[in-house]
């Protein structure tokens, strides 16, 4: 059955081993894409066939990474020879695999009598034997171009420390379930439901001769709470500093919350987290790397609150702060500016890494002005996040 | 295959140079082929890298009349698609009512495509001569329009409950463009020919601003082009984009520089064209500019070589 001079000369079957070379790497290309291949190919001019790439590129990628893989695949792929340390793959000089001949082919099987989509790929798996002989080539393939490609095709590196954000998602999500939207005493047109608003209805009536074919309806405005997340990264915090960051991280993807690390000065964190990059984690150190000695919450609750949020930090808010409490501030100041939060009518939950609440003289001196502490040495403990808004 | 009057890739390319457009040869290829094998085009990338302006200069090149629907949260069909012109229909039951027009006729003609008003997409494959149609910053709709647009870019046609399907009278020239604040659904890529549109290089980057801002000294074109390809490498939170650097540029030929000046400390106020957030305010100093400006020098011999190869 291993026919291979015979299979060599069909210029689509080669394309659809190499349709099944991407599909390995985690192309989604069905038949239609293939087809598309073929005649882009075929429509390309014959003297540019370096410019197949291109085109099969623009057809083959849905996204930025596979966009970014593809190059690296169809040189694997067409051109073995080239790619540098795969001799193994080198040794398949199977005349089939030449770019130009089957981009030659393709014109002259298609530029003839069929320019209508007469079965084209789907041809391949209607003959029973063609499939097996497609799929008794993976193993001599993988050895040559798979092997230097094999890294890239891993995931999708844009995840940062995939494993620990699915923890952490099912428990923000239920976090998110719980924080209502709030109501609010404007009201917002919406496009079906809710109550008639008589007047614009009429007015829209206007231009139909007081005929009411269209109905306006208004309903409340909604407004969901904004979070604040400030993470203090002093040393007492190191050992429990990475697993807060990653914890805000969930809370910055998920409810979008606005996320602040703190030693002796304050730096917002939102767009590091919220960037898609490896590099994610470096950057966090790298912002929080340069702060000094001691902890100073109060003043950068301070800042935070004056400087950042300002007005954006109202009723029904939420305002989470991931510290152990050891503050080298006035211990009326963390209290000073916790009752200003309130005032705002926020939230304030207080995370800390100890079993038992932070006692320093700061911390008995401001608890009055937190609503809820909660203490979070491990996921376990977590479990419990919803009831931060029991 | 190809339609008489369809130009080659190259062909493409110089129309879209000459259209105010410089595109690299893969993208000439890309819309080539969009045109020839009539798929949507779709155009990923960072804010400012030139995604709408494919559009417009395909739009200019092929001398086709540009169509464009800006997407944003809460388009619905009534915008996008059609609407049925209810003061019209009002007007004709009247007239009907007091005996002016034929009631048989209106019973059949009250919901015929005269009293369909048509928007951007119904316009764009109702109009007689092929169009470029711009749908821009997909994204930004739900994915209820996402899923109705698959009907529209698969077949070229609108079903509207009560007249049936409208099929194409001539198939438009569709380009996407997204920004990727939200993943689009696999049917819809599948559908699209895609291309990341990436900034520029410098040699691109160089001709663009030469095209685009004629005026300008080729000095501080080329000086102020690497300046912002250097900027573009350190940690921005928004990264200036092809737009900005034009911005800049033209801002900088407005203050009179025939070269970008030595001393950084004139060049802050003007950065403000560049640097979009707080944050890139604060963390540009000025001895950062200084130590860009100061960049290497081979950059320009680069810029220079490489922009007159690729004029050719």
């Amino acid at each position: 059955m291993n026919a291979t001079p015979a299979t060599a000369t069909d210029p689509r079957e080669r394309l659809g081993d190499f349709a099944h070379y991407l599909r390995e790497h985690g192309f989604a290309l069905g038949y239609a894409e293939l087809e598309l291949m073929a005649r882009a190919a075929a429509a390309l001019p014959l003297a540019q066939w370096g410019r197949t790439e291109a085109l099969w590129r623009a057809i083959a990628c849905g996204g930025r990474t596979q966009w970014l893989k593809y190059p690296d695949l169809h040189k694997a792929f067409w051109f073995p020879h080239r790619v540098k340390g795969s001799t193994k793959s080198a040794g398949q000089t199977r005349r089939g695999r030449s770019l130009p001949e089957l981009v030659q082919q393709m014109h002259s099987d298609m530029g003839n009598a069929r320019p209508t989509q007469a079965r084209p790929a789907t041809g391949l798996a209607d003959q029973p034997g063609t499939g097996e002989a497609e799929t008794s080539d993976v193993p001599q393939r993988a050895q040559g171009g798979a092997s230097r490609t094999a890294p890239l095709d891993q995931r999708d590196f844009a995840d940062w420390l995939p494993a620990d954000m699915d923890r952490f998602e099912p428990l923000v999500e239920a976090l998110k379930r719980r924080l209502r939207a709030q109501l609010l005493r404007r009201w917002q047109s919406h496009r079906e439901a809710g109550v008639i608003h008589l007047r614009r209805s009429l007015r829209a009536a206007l231009a139909t001769g007081g005929e009411m074919v269209k109905l306006h309806h208004v309903r409340r405005q909604r407004r969901q709470p904004r979070v604040v997340v400030l993470v203090d990264v002093s040393r007492s915090m190191e050992v429990h500093a990475q697993f807060f960051l990653r914890l805000s991280r969930a809370l910055v993807e998920i409810m979008e919350a606005r996320a602040f690390v703190f030693h002796t000065k304050l730096a917002e964190v939102t767009p590091l987290m919220k960037r898609r990059s490896e590099r994610v984690q470096e950057k966090v150190n790298a912002v929080t790397f340069g702060f000094g000695g001691g902890t100073r919450i109060a003043s950068c609750l301070h800042e935070a609150l004056h400087q950042h949020l300002d007005r954006s930090l109202t009723r029904g808010d939420l305002f989470m702060v991931f510290s152990d409490g050891y503050d080298t501030d006035e211990p009326t100041a963390l209290a000073d500016v916790l009752a200003q939060v309130r005032a705002r009518g926020a939230r304030v939950c207080w995370l800390h890494p100890t079993v038992q609440a932070p006692q320093s003289a700061a911390m008995e001196l401001a608890a009055p002005f937190v609503t809820r502490f909660m203490p979070a040495h491990n996921l376990a403990s977590l479990a419990k996040l919803a009831d931060l808004l029991a | 295959m190809l339609a008489p009057d369809q130009p080659t890739p190259d062909g493409l390319r110089e129309r879209l140079f000459k259209a105010g457009y410089i595109a690299d040869e893969d993208l000439a290829s890309l819309i080539w082929m969009g045109l020839s094998l009539e798929r949507p085009i779709l155009l990923e990338g960072a804010a400012g890298v030139g995604k709408t302006a494919v559009a417009s200069a395909c739009a200019r090149a092929l001398g086709r009349p540009l169509l464009r629907l800006q997407c944003y949260e809460g388009l619905d069909l009534s915008q996008a698609v059609y609407e049925w012109n209810y003061s019209r229909q009002l007007l004709e039951i009247r007239l009907a009512e007091a005996g002016q027009g034929d009631r048989a006729a209106l019973r059949d003609n009250l919901f015929s495509e005269a009293f369909l008003l048509e928007r951007p997409l119904l316009k764009a494959i109702r109009a007689p001569d092929p169009c470029v149609l711009l749908i821009d910053e997909i994204d930004r709709a739900d994915e209820a329009f996402e899923a109705f647009l698959l009907e529209m870019l698969s077949e070229y046609q609108v079903t509207v409950p009560e007249i049936g399907t409208l099929t194409a009278r001539s198939k438009p020239l569709v380009i996407l463009t997204s920004n990727g604040t939200r993943d689009l659904s696999d049917a819809l890529r599948r559908r699209c020919l895609f291309h990341y549109v990436d900034f520029p290089s410098l040699a691109r980057e160089t001709q663009i601003v030469r095209t685009l801002v004629p005026e300008a000294a080729s000095r501080l074109i080329e000086e102020a082009v690497a300046f912002v390809q250097r900027l573009r490498k350190e940690d921005l939170d928004k990264t200036p984009g092809v737009a900005e650097t034009l911005d800049w540029v033209r801002v900088l030929f407005k203050l009179g520089h025939g070269e970008l000046p030595a001393d950084p400390q004139t060049l802050m106020p003007s950065l403000a064209a560049l640097l979009k957030t707080r944050n890139d305010r604060w963390q540009v100093t000025v001895e950062r500019v200084a130590k860009l400006t100061a960049g290497p020098r081979v950059g320009q011999d680069v810029g220079v070589a490489g922009a007159m190869t690729s004029g050719r």
